[in-house]
């Protein structure tokens, strides 16, 4: 299985350029993204939609999508013709939800080259518009979503009312239809014990935070998405200027902790990372989750010879079940795929020194 | 490996954490105790959850037969499935719609971006109304709704000459 084959044009060796590591503070902020979801004014909404009414939305966004957007003629892929593997591995890109690879009727799909720009066409509405950006950029993704609606709006009106905004199937994304969210490493943070009362803060700003820590491994959750609660009642650049402040001063606490950490407990943090590195580097075999653990470890002692964000960041998705499958285009056991796991880190971090 | 707290449970969580001496010490808990102790982020409700319950509460034993006259959703239907059937049952459940979205939102005043001014005029939504409403046309005429016909007619028309003109 190559690239040729994948039915979404995605390419199975590179990683979206949100992974860049390019971005603001791309070494704390992993990235930003926004997510809009919006109905076609006049259609039953999914519930409720026939199927012959799914098709026809399919097309419809289809149409208005290629000749609005989108010049190089390729459109969106209808997602019940998917092979599994390739399914899988849009979710693991953060392309797709596990919801819309569940559903049933007739789906659509579309994604950028470089996966920056995506939708979903009858997920839980019928449009679910996605941009995605390196590092702490949400006021750029947000102009460019909002520009990429207004395209769209052009040519598709949108289920909207005076009072409730952009009428959604869930009251719950009723409004804007608007999530705004960042995913964010805070190793230092934890570390020093200073988690609670920093996320504390970011409940009481009616932001909701997703993501464990301790759990498993100590490494492996260090990573917390932080997303709008409310959809409705706040303008979409209030939104998007409450989570960049927030973000902003999540920033300056990990920065705190590190440099404390550094200071005071150098030894550890260093035995730790190089301790991570030593597997990465000559292990045979290695789990999917054993590689994210490790991962999250060097990102703590970075910066470091021969080593960068973007490296990490895409060994975390490449290294995951199907990317892995389709990197080396063929079908693995689990077995085979730790073996390919670990070959495909070691050949990655061969040049990084200790 | 059992937890260092209670000596129960199986320990799933390791701990590292500076003490008050500055000092790194590792814990491993169980994800009860690590919970107590505040190490596991549950305090908050996610949204899902909160909505959940939410449904349950209102609007229980009154309304339940209650329905969406445009796509035919119940209001029992739609507390089961948490999700509305078109764009109408946010007026048809007029004043359900309005207690849940203030309890989720807490507001129900949309302050954000607006759809665009002349999105119904776009060929697309001209195309779409003609559809449907030839459909709804068809079916006022079998069930005999004559004087409804004639309003559709007269609607279709409209949308009919309007696409003459450009």
């Amino acid at each position: 299985m190559t690239s040729r084959n994948m039915k979404s044009g995605l390419k199975t060796s590179k990683v979206g350029a949100w992974l860049s590591g390019k971005g603001p503070q791309a070494d704390v902020v992993i990235s930003s993204r926004i997510r809009l979801a919006r109905n076609v004014a006049g259609v039953s909404f999914l519930p409720k939609a026939s199927v012959q009414e799914q098709k026809e939305l399919v097309s419809s966004i289809n149409r208005t999508l290629t000749e609005t957007l989108i010049s190089n003629g390729r459109g969106v892929i209808h997602v019940e013709d998917l092979p599994p593997l390739e399914a899988q591995f849009l979710l693991e890109r953060h392309l797709v939800s596990a919801d819309f690879l569940k559903g049933k009727g007739p789906r659509g799909f579309f994604a950028t080259q470089d996966e920056t720009f995506s939708l979903m066409i009858n997920e839980e509405d019928h449009l679910r518009l996605q941009v995605l950006a390196s590092g702490l950029s949400l006021k750029e993704a947000f102009e460019r979503t909002s520009e990429i609606e207004e395209r769209l709006n052009s040519a598709l009106p949108f289920a909207y009312s005076e009072r409730y905004g952009f009428l959604t199937a869930c009251p719950t994304n009723v409004g804007t239809g608007m999530r705004a969210s960042i995913l964010i490493h805070l190793p230092g943070v934890i570390l020093t014990r200073e988690i609670d009362r920093v996320l504390r803060g970011v409940l009481q700003l009616g932001l909701s935070v997703r993501g464990t820590y301790g759990e498993g491994t100590e490494t492996k959750g260090h990573l917390f998405q932080i997303s709008n609660q409310r959809t409705l009642g706040q303008s979409e650049e209030e939104i998007v200027e409450t989570l960049t402040g927030m973000a902003e001063q999540l920033i300056r606490y990990e920065r705190d902790a590190r440099s404390y950490l550094m200071t005071n407990m150098a030894t550890y943090i260093q035995d730790k990372t190089f301790r991570s590195l030593g597997i990465l580097k000559y292990a045979r075999a290695l789990t999917s989750e054993e590689t994210l653990n490790l991962l999250s470890a060097l990102r703590l002692g970075l910066p470091m010879p021969g080593l960068d964000v973007a490296t990490l960041n895409k060994l975390m998705i490449l290294s995951r079940p199907a990317n892995l499958q389709l990197y080396f285009g063929e079908e693995l056991s689990p077995e085979q795929r730790d073996r390919k796991r670990a070959e495909l880190v070691r050949e990655t971090l061969k040049d990084v020194e200790a | 490996m059992l937890c260092e707290e209670c000596h129960e449970n199986e320990a799933e969580v390791l701990i590292t954490e500076v003490d008050a001496d500055g000092d790194l010490k590792e814990r491993h808990l169980c994800k009860v105790c690590a919970a107590k102790k505040g190490y596991l982020l549950d305090k908050q409700k996610p949204l899902s959850e909160m909505f959940s319950e939410l449904l349950k509460e209102l609007g229980e034993g009154k309304d339940e037969e209650l329905r969406c006259s445009a796509c035919g959703m119940s209001w029992a239907e739609f507390r089961r499935l948490g999700r509305f059937g078109c764009e109408k049952c946010y007026q048809e459940f007029g004043n359900h719609v309005e207690r849940l979205v203030s309890h989720i939102q807490g507001t129900t005043q949309h302050t954000g971006r607006e759809a665009a001014g002349d999105q119904k005029t776009s060929p697309v939504f001209v195309e779409m109304e003609k559809k449907r409403l030839r459909q709804q046309l068809i079916k006022a005429i079998q069930q005999e709704e004559y004087e409804k016909a004639a309003r559709i007619r007269d609607d279709l028309k409209k949308y009919e000459e309007r696409t003459e003109d450009q």
